[in-house]
């Protein structure tokens, strides 16, 4: 059975924000809409700018012993997602293959998935009727559609999947540190990143056993 | 290199999906019919997802002066450019790239910035306020004005800034054998250089020899140790960045020499932080320590640099013709057409104990010649070399460099005992007053320690660029009728011009000076000490800028000219610095509002000129004699095939540069010494030649030094960083972008930070004699003290108040044209 996920390799990534920049314009997302943050981390967490911080990659540390690493974060498309028994509605959805999404025409916007996922900022509220940068249509032509009122998050690009593209973020790394792929295959490209490497996962303790391998 | 990185890249193309040729054709009024959400907003979506997997993919490349040289998938819906995508070079996929910025196209192309049709300016210039006029009557204005120039002043009161930010043939301006300058040409209208990166190519070109010194990123897993020195590729040059990293995979250690702690330095084995321009005495320092325990490469020294030849009281080289052998007449030099002159340079052969010419001698003396040889006072090359590296001691060079006595030493083992080494540099270096000779030490240290030229030892990190073809044939193409291009007028240095302008002389003899034509360039922000170049702008009696949105050279414009988008014309991408292939850049929309192609509008001005004759070519003509040259006709590149294959590839290009410590000098021999000092500019400069002759020389940067007297009143040394999201000015008008980096900003060392009362956030100015600046403070624990790193490219609009291109100074080292954007002190205030 196919089985999605993703790894990304915390020694590659430069924080170049190439994946982040591809899932915003394949997706026509609206202004204050992100699905895949890349966070500059130095003594904390993370920081962003798309997320209310001033400038990205300052590093932390006391100087020459510093720190600066970078940590894409998206929906991490978990195997028990703890968004999904929360919705009251039935928007939030988990395929066959591991996809978790929202079905924007079933969504009523009360935010119980924003309050049960355990990572901060994968998802977002369209609190006003969506504003975009362009006066154009940009992205796929079956992007998902943004409604004022509703969640939505990473689709893991199912739309491009199910014909057989990859997802936005997917197309092009510019350091070779992402990889995609059907995790049951063990020749698929994510199952070979992983294999003999040592990774994590994001909060795991949440139990929610995220999809995607953070490889250290 | 491991099949991996040159198998795999992890892109994942469009390849499969056909591609459709033919411009998608839809009137930019069509293109611009928008979507808002509403209450239809599902229904309309659904209508538009079933054209889902549709678009029509036009071959695009990107052409800004980051130098890349991506090959894009342009994707077309409804005659909109609706995404870009990494195109696939199936060849070679480790070239497939594309970054936030070739990402984002879309937004550029569809930027409510962009300028819609012909203007004239009705207030003062920089105020930005125009009227709409037509393309006629625009053309007609332009060529009126030039002609009345020409006929009262003569073609050289027309001034050409040919501008980089648009590295095509037919649209860019690139001395490339582009169009633009095709024009200046057949004008005989002065070209006004912008003098930027130029050390680092002059050094080069004078130590190793012309062409390309670089080798192929696949050879950097051949090294023991990569050393990123003085360069940013995660930012400036982010496509190479994978290269490294597959480098340190395959084992090599990666050092990274920088004044502060960054990206290249979190990826890299080790941090050696060093004080801001004093990286030559740092390489002065490792060259002592290599000297002192004798790891000098002594064979490769002897054998393939010039430290063996004896050198006179004149500074000129003893050679054959000295001892009364008359030079001989040797092979034509295809280039000038006549004979070369055979009169080889002698060495002192220790086996035979005598002066021979270096190409007979079984062993060329390093340090054993004889003080006097042949009646001739002498000494070698490499006698001179030694005093000076035994001018200095690891000691001083630590005092200066910052750089610890033990980590010096350490440098020293690796260069001398731990090789091959790879020493990738680029431009950092150069944004120095004394950056040629930072280049020369560290060149030095290379090359006494025999890392260049052999598997694993060489110079990064550019190569690969495809090769400049028939561009002199392009420049300087006759008339329809047989008739000559009068030649271009002269050079004028960015550093003179606002003298020539205000003067109306030059070199002291009179040198009227009127119009200004600016295309592919943004000089008001990317030039140093902006304020002087508003000063010239203003001066000028007349300025012509061709662009694509309001930026603020634009702003300056009498008439302004709207140039189309990149993917709204035909063009061939032909400069790249890491990418050896041309990428083929189709139409894929039609031009937006009235903007015109780069190319079509050169082609108006000329003909307006009277010089129709001299622009019968179309797009296909231009390309195919741009591409009538050895390289292009060995590959079987044409006009036509580029359509087919979109891409192409120069394969002659050598994986190891100057393997075998071949330099491409007329020796064969990497050089150390120059007899005759030639600076690459003369305004009339005087030049202290004693700093030149040996090529490894090295004093402190003008302000950048922390020593340096202006300190005490300016503390600070600015680095105009490079933007992750914008290329020099391109891409400001990209909200987009603006999710990573809204604003300018100033990063702080913490420590300074606390000694200043700046905390996160604050607003402060940045100050100087020159200029002025008003962004927000962030700490930066990176930073090393007494800098401050600001991403510089916004415009003046963008900052809170100033402009940061305001704080740097225009002065050029006496041989160097280089313009100097590190070279700052500023003091701090809190606001």
């Amino acid at each position: 059975m196919t089985r999605y996920g993703m790894a990304i390799d915390l020694n590659r990534c430069v924080g170049c924000q190439a994946c982040a920049t591809a899932c915003k314009i394949a997706n026509n997302l609206p202004k204050n809409i992100t699905y895949n943050t890349v966070y500059t981390k130095s003594d904390t967490f993370g920081t962003a700018v798309a997320h209310g911080a001033i400038a990205n990659d300052n590093a932390g540390g006391v100087f020459p012993n510093c720190v600066l690493t970078f940590l894409p974060v998206q929906c991490q498309h978990c195997e028990n997602p703890a968004c999904l028994p929360v919705c009251p509605t039935g928007a939030t959805q988990k395929r066959e293959d591991g996809i978790v999404w929202v079905d924007s025409s079933l969504c009523i916007g009360c935010r119980a998935c924003v309050m049960a996922c355990p990572y901060d900022n994968v998802r977002m509220m369209n609190e006003t009727d969506p504003e975009y940068y362009l006066d154009v249509v940009v992205g796929e032509a079956d992007a998902p559609v943004h409604q004022e009122g509703t969640v939505e998050k990473c689709t893991f690009c199912h739309n491009l999947i199910d014909r057989g593209e990859v997802p936005a973020c997917m197309q092009l790394c510019l350091a070779g540190a992402r990889y995609w792929g059907d995790l049951d295959d063990p020749e698929s490209d994510v199952s070979k990143a992983i294999e003999g490497r040592k990774y994590r996962k994001l909060r795991e303790g949440a139990g929610t056993a995220p999809n995607v391998f953070y490889l250290e | 290199m491991t099949d991996k990185a040159i198998n795999e890249c992890g892109q994942h193309g469009f390849s499969r999906r056909s591609f459709i040729k033919g411009a998608a054709v839809l009137g930019a009024a069509g293109a611009l019919t928008g979507c808002s959400a509403s209450d239809d907003v599902l229904n309309a979506a659904n209508e538009t997802a079933s054209k889902a997997g549709q678009e029509q993919i036009f071959s695009g490349a990107c052409r800004s002066q980051c130098v890349q040289g991506c090959y894009l998938n342009v994707h077309v819906r409804d005659g909109q450019v609706v995404r870009t995508t990494a195109g696939d070079i199936a060849e070679e996929p480790r070239f497939n790239r594309i970054c936030p910025k070739g990402l984002s196209h879309p937004a550029r192309v569809y930027s409510a910035e962009r300028l819609q049709y012909p203007m004239r300016r009705v207030g003062e210039r920089g105020e930005g306020k125009f009227e709409r006029i037509t393309w006629d009557e625009a053309i007609k204005e332009i060529t009126d004005k030039w002609k009345g120039y020409r006929e009262e002043f003569g073609p050289e009161s027309i001034v050409f800034f040919l501008g980089s930010g648009n590295t095509g043939l037919l649209g860019g301006g690139t001395a490339d054998g582009s169009v633009m300058q095709h024009l200046q040409t057949v004008m005989g209208a002065c070209s006004l250089l912008p003098d930027r990166d130029i050390a680092f190519q002059d050094r080069m070109a004078k130590m190793f020899g012309p062409g390309s010194a670089m080798s192929d990123p696949a050879d950097w897993c051949n090294a023991n140790h990569v050393v990123i020195w003085g360069t940013n590729p995660t930012v400036s040059c982010k496509q190479i960045i994978r290269f490294y990293l597959d480098a340190k995979e395959a084992g090599a250690q990666l050092t990274c020499i920088d004044i502060g702690y960054n990206t290249n330095v979190a990826k890299s084995d080790w941090f050696v932080p060093v004080n801001p321009a004093t990286d030559g005495a740092l390489a002065l320092g490792v060259l002592r320590e290599v000297i002192d325990n004798n790891w000098q490469d002594t064979e490769f020294v002897r054998a393939h640099t010039d430290a063996p030849f004896l050198v006179k009281d004149d500074n000129t080289f003893l050679r054959r013709s000295d001892l009364g052998v008359a030079p001989e007449e040797g092979p034509v030099n295809p280039q000038t057409g006549k004979p070369t002159v055979i009169d080889p340079e002698l060495v002192w052969d220790e086996a035979t104990q005598s002066a021979l010419p270096h190409t007979e001698a079984e062993k060329p003396s390093l340090d054993g010649v004889p003080a006097e040889v042949e009646g001739f006072a002498v000494r070698s090359v490499y006698s001179m070399l030694i005093d000076r590296i035994n001018e200095w001691t690891v000691e001083q060079a630590s005092e200066i460099s910052g750089v610890s006595i033990e980590d010096i030493k350490r440098l020293a083992r690796m260069y001398g005992q731990e090789g091959p080494v790879t020493t990738c540099m680029n431009q950092g270096l150069n944004h120095y007053f004394n950056g040629i000779y930072s280049y020369e030490c560290v060149f030095a240290l290379m090359l006494l320690t025999g890392n260049i030229g052999k598997s694993g030892a060489g110079l990064g990190s550019g190569a690969g660029n495809f090769g400049i073809s028939n561009a002199k044939g392009c420049v300087n193409q006759p008339s329809s009728t047989g008739e000559k291009p009068m030649g271009p007028g002269r050079n004028l240095n960015w550093t003179a011009i606002y003298d020539i302008v205000h003067t109306q002389t030059y070199l002291e003899k009179p040198f009227p000076v009127k119009a200004l034509y600016c295309s592919c360039t943004n000089i008001v922000s990317n030039q140093t000490e902006q304020n002087e170049t508003k000063k010239m702008l203003d001066e000028f009696d007349f300025v012509v800028v061709q662009e694509m949105t309001m930026n603020d050279t634009a702003l300056y414009a009498d008439i302004l000219l709207p140039a189309c988008h990149w993917f709204e014309a035909e063009d061939l991408r032909v400069r790249a610095y890491n990418m050896p292939y041309l990428v083929y850049n189709e139409r894929a929309i039609e031009p937006l509002y009235e903007s015109k192609p780069d190319f079509e509008v050169y082609k108006m001005l000329g003909e307006a000129m009277g010089y129709g004759e001299f622009f019968e070519f179309d797009e296909k003509d231009y390309i195919n004699l741009w591409l009538d040259s050895p390289i292009a006709k060995k590959e079987g590149i044409t006009y036509d095939t580029l359509r087919e294959t979109k891409v192409a590839r120069n394969h002659s290009i050598p994986v190891i540069a100057l393997e075998g410590g071949k330099f491409p000098f007329p020796t064969g021999r990497a050089r150390f010494w120059q007899e005759k000092i030639v600076p690459d500019y003369n305004i009339g400069q005087e030049i202290d030649e004693s700093k030149e002759h040996l090529m490894l020389y090295w004093e402190p940067a003008r302000e950048a030094n922390l020593k340096a007297p202006i300190r005490e009143k300016y503390p600070f040394t600015v680095l105009a960083e490079h933007m992750r999201t914008r290329n020099h000015t391109q891409w400001w008008d990209v909200d987009y972008m603006k999710e990573f980096e809204r604003q300018p900003i100033a990063r702080f060392n913490p420590e300074d930070a606390a000694e200043l009362g700046i905390v996160e956030g604050d607003t402060v100015r940045l100050y100087n004699d020159r200029g002025s600046v008003t962004l927000l403070a962030v700490i930066n624990a990176g930073q090393a003290r007494k800098t401050i790193n600001c991403p510089r490219s916004f415009l003046t609009r963008e900052h809170i108040d100033g402009d940061f291109a305001t704080i740097s100074f225009n002065d050029y080292n006496q041989v160097s044209r280089n313009q100097c954007y590190f070279d700052q002190a500023v003091a701090v205030e809190k606001l």
